[in-house]
Formats: structure tokens, sequence, C-alpha cells
């Protein structure tokens, strides 16, 4: 396994961490039970884990998707079988549609993350007895775990891309 | 000075609070100084057409702007700006004040408009690249 193998591991396993986190923060919220004090606990983890995920995702980018992934995507590949030249198709609007729309709402994410735990971390004293600060702070962890499975699902869209393309490859080629 | 004591008004406790408000608030600030600056910059950087009559504005000074901001698209260099932003939002926010007069009822009005905020940014985000793609508008 070498870096970029790792990287790309724990891009999507730091990232599955922060969505987990978020959801037992939500549950927590929504049941308000003893365990609610440590929401705003919860919500830093899941932020570093965020930022982790975020730090990871970039370099397995720069190094490796920008250069091999994103062409293949975007434009498919030419492989030669026996003296003839076979084009494997793409699907260009993987990375213009769902790899952008990714790209940019992680980092959106993690600022509105970054807000809510700073806004957790300062009421931290009254999540369990005002209501209505529960309420909407159960809102801002749903919103935070909502973007997580929308990121997820891109995720898997444009992964899953790549190995069909990889496949039909690899057939072409054996 | 017993009775004195005893009579004493009772300290603000609501200080706290306006405080917190006043650090969410910044939070906030952040945010949409983000939102502003990647999307106008993507927008700046990729969609002035290359042989427009705004060629010389476009090369002369809006990319060297865009670059700035978004340091040519490099991951690295748009969590640098979003840390320099992120003080920026963060000193302008306190110097201002806008938010001393905040109280836990605008505060929560907040909160939920960063929710809406979120997804309306992400929609936005979305609907953009369908049209970059497919030429529907013309940046």
């Amino acid at each position: 396994m070498d870096i970029i193998e790792i990287s790309l591991y724990f891009h999507v396993f730091s990232g599955v961490i922060y969505g987990v986190l978020f959801l037992i923060g939500f549950v927590l919220l929504l049941n308000n039970g003893k365990f609610t004090k440590y929401v705003p606990h919860l919500g830093i983890a899941g932020f570093v884990s965020g930022l982790i995920s975020l730090i990871s995702g970039g370099y397995y980018y720069v190094v490796n998707y920008g250069s091999a992934v994103k062409p293949a995507i975007k434009s498919g590949v030419d492989v030669v079988v026996d003296g003839v030249t076979v084009h494997v198709p793409g699907a260009k609007w993987v990375h213009s549609i769902v790899m952008e729309t990714k790209e940019h709402e992680y980092l959106l994410l993690l600022a509105f993350v970054f807000a809510v735990v700073i806004f957790t971390w300062a009421y931290r004293n009254v999540l369990m007895e005002n209501d209505k600060i529960r309420k909407l702070t159960m809102w801002l962890y749903a919103t935070a775990f909502l973007g997580f499975a929308s990121i997820y699902l891109q995720g898997i869209i444009i992964s899953g891309t790549a190995r069909k393309i990889a496949d039909a490859v690899k057939e072409l080629v054996i | 000075m017993e009775d004195f004591q005893q009579n004493a008004p009772e300290v603000n406790t609501n200080e706290g609070t306006v405080k917190s408000a006043a650090s969410f608030a910044s939070a906030q600030l952040t945010i949409f100084y983000l939102f502003w600056i990647m999307f106008l910059g993507e927008v700046i950087r990729w969609n002035l057409a290359d042989e427009s009559l705004y060629r010389p504005l476009r090369d002369d000074f809006l990319i060297p702007l865009a670059n700035i901001f978004i340091v040519d698209h490099h991951w690295v260099g748009k969590i640098i700006t979003g840390a320099v932003l992120v003080l920026i939002a963060y000193v302008i926010a306190q110097k201002l004040g806008r938010y001393k007069n905040m109280n836990e009822e605008k505060m929560i009005r907040n909160g939920y408009a960063l929710v809406i905020a979120f997804w309306v940014y992400a929609l936005l985000t979305f609907l953009y690249f369908i049209g970059h793609l497919y030429h529907f508008w013309f940046f």
C-alpha cells in the first residue's frame, strides 16, 4: 500500500467518522437524555475528523486524481488492442458536475461545522434545559450530517465511474 | 454593608450569552465571506470567454485578483485563504461590534438562517456546475 492509497483510505474513513459523530450527536439531541452533555465534544471531534478528511482528500486529488483519474473520467481512455485503438468512453458530467459540487460543498460544510462547533460549545451548559437552543442545535447537527451524506453519495458516483472505466480497460487488455 | 450586598442588583447573566452570540455571528460572517469569495472567484476565473472583449480586463486584473484568493485553484491556497478569511472576518465582526445587541431570539433566528444558507449554497453550486457544463448561461 503506497501513500496515495493511504491518503484515499484516510479521506473516506475520517469522512465516515465525521458523519457518524454528527449523526450520534443528532440522535442524542433528539432524545435529550443524560448523554446530551457530550454533544459539543462530538461536534469538535467531528470537525477535526472532517478536517483530516479534507486534507487527505486534497492530497489525493493533487497527487493522483487530477493527473490520472480526472482525464479518464472526463475524456475516456484509448486502449490499443492488437494494433487497433479502442476508445473506452468517460463520463464528463461526473467530474464537471458531481466532483465540482462535492469539492465546493465540502469547503463550505467545514466552515459551517466550524460555526456549529462554536455555537454548541458556547451553549453547552444550557443545551439540556433550553428547548429552543436544543432544537436549533438538532437542526444544525442534522444539516452537518446530511451534508456529509450528500458528499458521500457524490463520492460513490465518482469512485464508481472510475472503477467502471478501469474494469473496461482491464477487460480489453486481458 | 451586608444589607447593601443583599439588595445589590443581580449580575447580568446575559453577558455570556451575548458574547457567545457574537462568536457565533462572527463565524457566520466568515461563512458568508467564504461563500462569496469561492463562488465569485470561480466565476471570474473560469468563465470569461477566451477571446472576449474583456480579455485585457480579465488578464490584467480579474485573473490576478482571483489568483490572490484561490491561488491557482490549488487546495493549499484555498485552505490558506480560508484561514486568513476566518481571521479577517473575526476581527471585523469584533471591531464593528455589530452583534452587541444580539439576544437569544435573534441568535436562534440566525442559526436557522445558517441552515437554510447552507442548503441554498449547495443547490446553487449544483445548478451552477450543470449550467457551466451544458452552457445554459454565459458564465
